[in-house]
């Protein structure tokens, strides 16, 4: 690691906390929303844009200092190779997702066997207030749904959570695997992707098994276009225009009933 | 010298001794005592005497462990103090905070999904009463000691109590069980321990299914932590992770809140 931190005492629980800290940022981010939550409400999303700019800075800072010149070379052949990899995953996501639908009855929510007790129109803080293993278990869409609704997902902020995504889990992420891997060149690159997509995919658990599913099919579409372009950019467009495309959708559904799930009654 | 056969059982032995010990016999005298003490507490007119006896026990099985690892690693020609002071750069501290975010964070996930794969089998086994059970999720058992001890004692004394029975933790299961493990070689210490971690986050939880959280979470420290311990065996780094990794549950969290 040819970083700022030449102690190699330091290195291995440097690259520990990274490793673990790139395996799982959304979860960071709604600790973060949970603790901030008494002080000033904060949507998640935002603090999840906060902590990914904040891995990636740290990898840049402490890491690799050269780590922003492998990963964004000019490729002007990239932007479009982006564009029709966003318009292409999205495609698939539909695709695969409506195949789903089909082959299975049950809903993307787990829990939907259970009683609301949240209301039709819920405060922020009821929301909140779910236990965060439910609440992961549970309410994850409808929250995100909610938050788009109430307009608190801006567009841009849509886009840049995709390409922070793709520089975090197509870049660093799988980069860093590499020091604890025992492959080198393509094998320990192909590996490290494969992990890293693998924990892409389960931080998309609150939005049900058929969403990892889907956004693990994504993420090697991704991938790919890591591997065929030999930089971030290209992905990191798709993955932001995939993201946009996504909301729209999401937005286009708004008129849909929205359903919460049961919390505790009281105290403990 | 290679590490014989022989060398290995006798280290198990050690360690497994040492946490019957701590997770058996001094468990059962520890309650004895604390309910004994917490009779006797004017804090008992406020709250539960069962929950301030809790309290108390958090504080007691700290002591014990520490005491616990002291003499094992005396009887076998360690020395405990070095983990404390040798090795130790003041950087590791500020990167266990980051540890502890970092395990934090891969332990919510994995809990999550162990709770996801396992609530079809666990609906089938009690039915409707499974919202009731997931309800009490890291709010039973001895994370609800934990709690209790955030909520009813000082903060300063609270926070003593839970980093001292972290402490505790630690010591037994890298600064004794990965340490009498190694001469065995580094897979082997890292899996004995990490098993024996995730053995004992079950016992005083109400089920198996609601100790899942927990165990997860000592899949994800026990062998970070010991993988690390092996680099620079240095305790307080880890201590201070795992500190953090508590800090960042919900189950501290939320009596903050409601305080």
């Amino acid at each position: 690691m040819n970083g700022l931190i030449p102690i190699p005492e330091l290195e291995t629980s440097l690259l520990a906390a990274l490793l673990l800290l790139h395996a799982s940022p959304v979860m960071l981010a709604n600790r973060l929303a949970a603790l901030l939550e008494p002080i000033r409400r904060v949507s998640p999303l935002w603090l999840y844009v906060v902590v990914l700019g904040m891995l990636i800075g740290g990898d840049l800072v402490l890491i690799s200092p050269d780590l922003h010149r492998i990963a964004w070379p000019t490729q002007a052949l990239a932007v479009i190779v982006g564009l029709l990899g966003g318009e292409l995953g999205f495609w698939l996501d539909q695709v695969v997702t409506t195949l789903l639908r089909k082959a299975s009855r049950d809903t993307s929510r787990p829990l939907r066997r259970l009683p609301p007790i949240l209301g039709p129109s819920p405060s922020w803080g009821a929301v909140l207030s779910l236990n965060p293993l439910q609440a992961a278990d549970a309410t994850g869409s409808t929250v995100t749904r909610t938050l788009l609704t109430r307009g608190e997902f801006l567009p841009p902020l849509v886009v840049a959570v995709g390409i922070l995504e793709e520089i975090a889990y197509r870049w660093a992420f799988p980069w860093l695997l590499g020091f604890v891997l025992p492959w080198r060149e393509l094998p320990g690159l192909l590996c490290g992707l494969m992990i890293a997509n693998l924990f892409y995919g389960l931080i998309h658990l609150s939005f049900g098994s058929r969403t990892i599913f889907t956004r693990w099919l994504l993420g090697l579409l991704f991938a790919a276009l890591v591997l065929m372009s030999g930089s971030v950019l290209a992905a990191s467009i798709a993955h932001g225009l995939f993201n946009w495309l996504a909301m729209k959708a999401t937005l286009a559904e708004r008129r849909r009933p929205i359903t919460f799930v049961r919390s505790h009654p009281g105290g403990f | 010298m290679s590490p014989t056969p022989l060398a290995a059982l006798s280290a198990l032995g050690w360690i497994l001794a040492a946490l019957l010990l701590q997770y058996v016999l001094c468990r059962r005298l520890i309650m004895a005592t604390a309910r004994h003490l917490a009779e006797q507490l004017p804090l008992s007119f406020h709250y539960p005497t069962r929950d301030v006896a809790l309290t108390l026990a958090v504080a007691g099985a700290g002591l014990t462990a520490l005491g616990i690892a002291w003499a094992v690693s005396w009887a076998n020609g360690e020395n405990l103090l070095s983990l404390f002071t040798e090795h130790l750069l003041p950087l590791q501290l500020p990167i266990g905070i980051l540890l502890g975010l970092g395990e934090a964070s891969v332990s919510m996930l994995l809990s999550s999904l162990a709770l996801a794969v396992f609530r079809p089998w666990r609906q089938r086994q009690i039915g409707p009463d499974l919202i009731n059970e997931l309800r009490t999720i890291g709010r039973a058992g001895w994370v609800r000691a934990y709690r209790q001890t955030l909520q009813i004692w000082p903060a300063p004394l609270g926070w003593a109590s839970i980093a001292l029975a972290l402490l505790g933790e630690e010591l037994l299961f890298r600064g004794l069980a990965v340490r009498l493990l190694a001469p065995e070689g580094f897979p082997f210490a890292l899996v004995a321990s990490t098993f024996l971690f995730v053995a004992v986050q079950a016992q005083g939880m109400p089920s198996w299914f609601s100790a899942l959280p927990a165990m997860c979470g000592a899949l994800v420290i026990g062998p970070i932590n010991a993988w690390l311990f092996m680099t620079v065996p240095n305790i307080l780094p880890l201590e201070i992770a795992h500190l953090t990794f508590f800090c960042s549950h919900d189950f501290i969290i939320s009596p903050l809140r409601c305080s």
